[in-house]
């Protein structure tokens, strides 16, 4: 592997340009017309201008990214979160074109991609799951039957859902079948696919889940969890590791299900395994995500291993160069996703150029981002504009840290809101202080309650 | 959103009806198991031309892009940003519909990443030369992007005053290939 193309923008794309730099590979950034200024153009060896702005005929066109892979001499491609990482078209038109993708193979994606199928097979591997359907439910009273056995209420999902979406919860029998409806049109529209099935809605769980990383010689680690639990609508705002308050036993049970779970799939790459626990301690397996993750610093500086290094050396074909007993986490992690949207508006993006970026900094303080000052923040695509991460012995010292680096993190300009001042309220709520909160925690700090 | 000046070919019409085509296009040549020597894809307006001279061209651009240097290639200029260079300089604000003045120049722009071709087949004719006079609508190249050929017209009528690349040159989205002057025949 001489030269990859990073088929994506933003953080990450910097984030993958550094990880090759460290390893002496050369790149290829891809670029729209909207992000010709990134951080990533100006970082990468090569870049491509590869569409105009909207994604679908830039960063999710597959000619454009094979063509400009074709036209620099590149030999792999990261696909990076979002757009392609996880469509198994992509992974294989990469294979038909000579180009490793940095990732799993797409028989896998494809299998894993697909909820119930991968439902299927992890019951297979012994994974506990949540009640539920294993098939897709295609008529409104068979899965209206499946609901009520459940008992409610009890969450619909698309089979080919994803990030977040596509998901309705049901909490009353009287509403199912027009929930169903609409659920299964909406999957239709979004994912192409209107397969929905049904499990059981937990109204107060935690978010945790497992990385693990597998060679293509059948080695598989895992380098332990991280809870996800502060979310708005399915979307991430703050991580932690270790996950507060989960004891030491249960997460191990977790992440041997993983490891086992990864074995029975042929996993390849990085890839997480997410989990509900609910409050009576039980774990269920929710998806396997086979990307890179947003939050995938927060493993790497708790076990000090660089997720896309090993992403690169496992393409390659290395094998793993460290066994689970060499893995040791320490201490603890917290990161925090800064967002170009305004809290106080229903967290609608509020984008602009930064005319003030001065990013934290200090001991045990990471901050992955794309912004400098005086960027324009592209309006096309997500509103993650930095993560922020601090490292500290204890939960209680990487929280402090945290407040003091977000009380340093300064970004302003014309129109420009961001998600700093939420997150310093979520750090000083007591249930999040005590590592006693769950996924309402958003909620309730926003009074308005979630609509799916 | 800060959109970039309106480039000629920027928003072709033929973009959806196109990628299904080509998606067809694809599904057939995958069913075929070999390569043809003329495959036509067409639905109403759009259609996908392919055509294999003979079987070892068809490998032939990749041999061609594995050896170009793509810093040659207008890294340094990105296309955007001589465009907005091209139609900012008017001073007096006039949109100079008619006007014509000697950098006044319009241009023809990739639609998409691949491989220009000036000419419907090795050997044959260019679509257009230096002095032609184009009219909307009119083929002035060919962009080949995976393994399908694109058809690249010209937006609107003028007398070409320069082809801004050669054939087989690999383009990036929104190079400058064509440039256009005012002038009727």
């Amino acid at each position: 592997m001489r030269k990859v193309l990073v088929a994506n923008r933003g953080e990450i794309a910097v984030r993958v340009l550094r990880a090759c730099r460290e390893l002496g590979v050369r790149t290829v950034a891809v670029y729209s017309t909207e992000d010709r200024e990134s951080a990533a153009v100006a970082l990468a060896d090569e870049a491509v201008h590869i569409g105009p702005a909207p994604a679908r005929r830039s960063y999710l066109h597959i000619p454009a990214l094979i063509e400009a892979a074709r036209k620099t001499g590149a030999d792999a491609v990261h696909p990076g979160y979002g757009f392609l990482s996880e469509d198994p078209d992509f992974a294989e038109v990469c294979r038909d074109n000579d180009l490793v993708f940095i990732g799993p193979p797409p028989e896998v994606i494809a299998a894993l991609g697909d909820k119930t199928a991968a439902r299927a097979l992890m019951a297979g591997a012994g994974m506990p799951l949540l009640p539920g359907s294993l098939e897709p439910l295609r008529r409104a009273d068979q899965a209206h039957g499946v609901a009520e056995a459940i008992g409610y209420p009890v969450i619909i999902k698309a089979a080919a859902g994803g990030g977040g979406r596509g998901m309705t919860v049901v909490r009353d029998g009287e509403d199912f079948v027009r929930a169903y409806t609409e659920t299964s049109a909406n999957a239709r529209a979004l994912f192409g696919d209107p397969r929905v099935f049904v499990e059981r809605y937990l109204p107060s769980a935690r978010h945790v889940e497992i990385q693990i990383l597998c060679d293509s010689h059948g080695g598989v680690v895992h380098l332990g969890e991280r809870d996800c639990s502060v979310q708005r609508r399915h979307q991430k705002l703050v991580e932690e590791s270790p996950a507060p308050g989960l004891p030491a036993d249960l997460v191990e049970r977790m992440a041997q299900a993983a490891v086992a779970g990864a074995k029975a799939a042929g996993y390849v790459g990085a890839g997480t395994f997410e989990f509900l626990v609910g409050p009576d301690g039980a774990f269920s397996f929710m998806e396997v995500n086979c990307r890179i993750q947003v939050e995938h610093p927060v493993t790497e500086l708790r076990t000090g291993i660089d997720l896309v290094r090993q992403q690169l050396l496992i393409a390659a074909g290395g094998r793993l160069d460290f066994a689970q007993d060499d893995i040791s986490a320490r201490g603890a992690v917290i990161e925090c996703r800064i967002n170009v949207e305004d809290p106080d508006r229903a967290f609608l993006p509020a984008p602009g150029r930064l005319e003030r970026f001065v990013p934290a900094g200090g001991p045990f303080v990471r901050v992955d981002t794309h912004g400098y000052p005086g960027y324009r923040m592209a309006t096309s695509y997500d509103s993650l504009l930095a993560k922020l991460l601090t490292w500290a012995p204890t939960r209680a010292e990487a929280l402090a840290r945290m407040d003091r680096a977000l009380a340093e993190f300064t970004v302003s300009g014309p129109g420009v809101r961001t998600t700093i001042p939420f997150l310093r309220r979520v750090l000083a709520d007591e249930h999040f202080a005590t590592g006693t909160h769950d996924t309402t925690i958003v909620d309730r700090l926003t009074g308005r309650p979630d609509q799916r | 959103m800060t959109a970039p000046p309106p480039t000629p070919t920027d928003e072709p019409q033929v973009r959806t009806p196109l990628e299904q085509v080509r998606q067809q296009a694809v599904e057939l040549l995958g069913e075929l198991g070999r390569t043809p020597r003329t495959l036509r894809v067409r639905v109403g307006d759009t259609a996908v031309e392919i055509e294999w001279p003979e079987p070892a061209a068809a490998v032939a651009p990749t041999a061609v892009l594995a050896g170009t240097a793509s810093a040659a290639l207008g890294l340094e200029s990105p296309a955007p940003a001589a465009l907005s260079q091209a139609e900012n300089p008017t001073p007096d604000g006039g949109r100079t519909a008619g006007t014509p003045a000697a950098d006044d120049a319009r241009y023809v722009t990739a639609p998409t990443v691949g491989t220009f071709y000036t000419a419907p087949a090795p050997g044959s004719p260019p679509f257009v030369q230096v002095g032609d006079v184009v009219s909307a609508g009119q083929q002035i190249g060919i962009i080949e992007a995976m393994k399908l050929m694109i058809p690249i017209e010209a937006d609107q009528a003028g007398r070409v005053t320069a082809v801004l690349r050669v054939d087989g040159e690999a383009v990036e989205y929104g190079e400058r290939l064509l440039a256009l002057a005012d002038g009727e025949a």
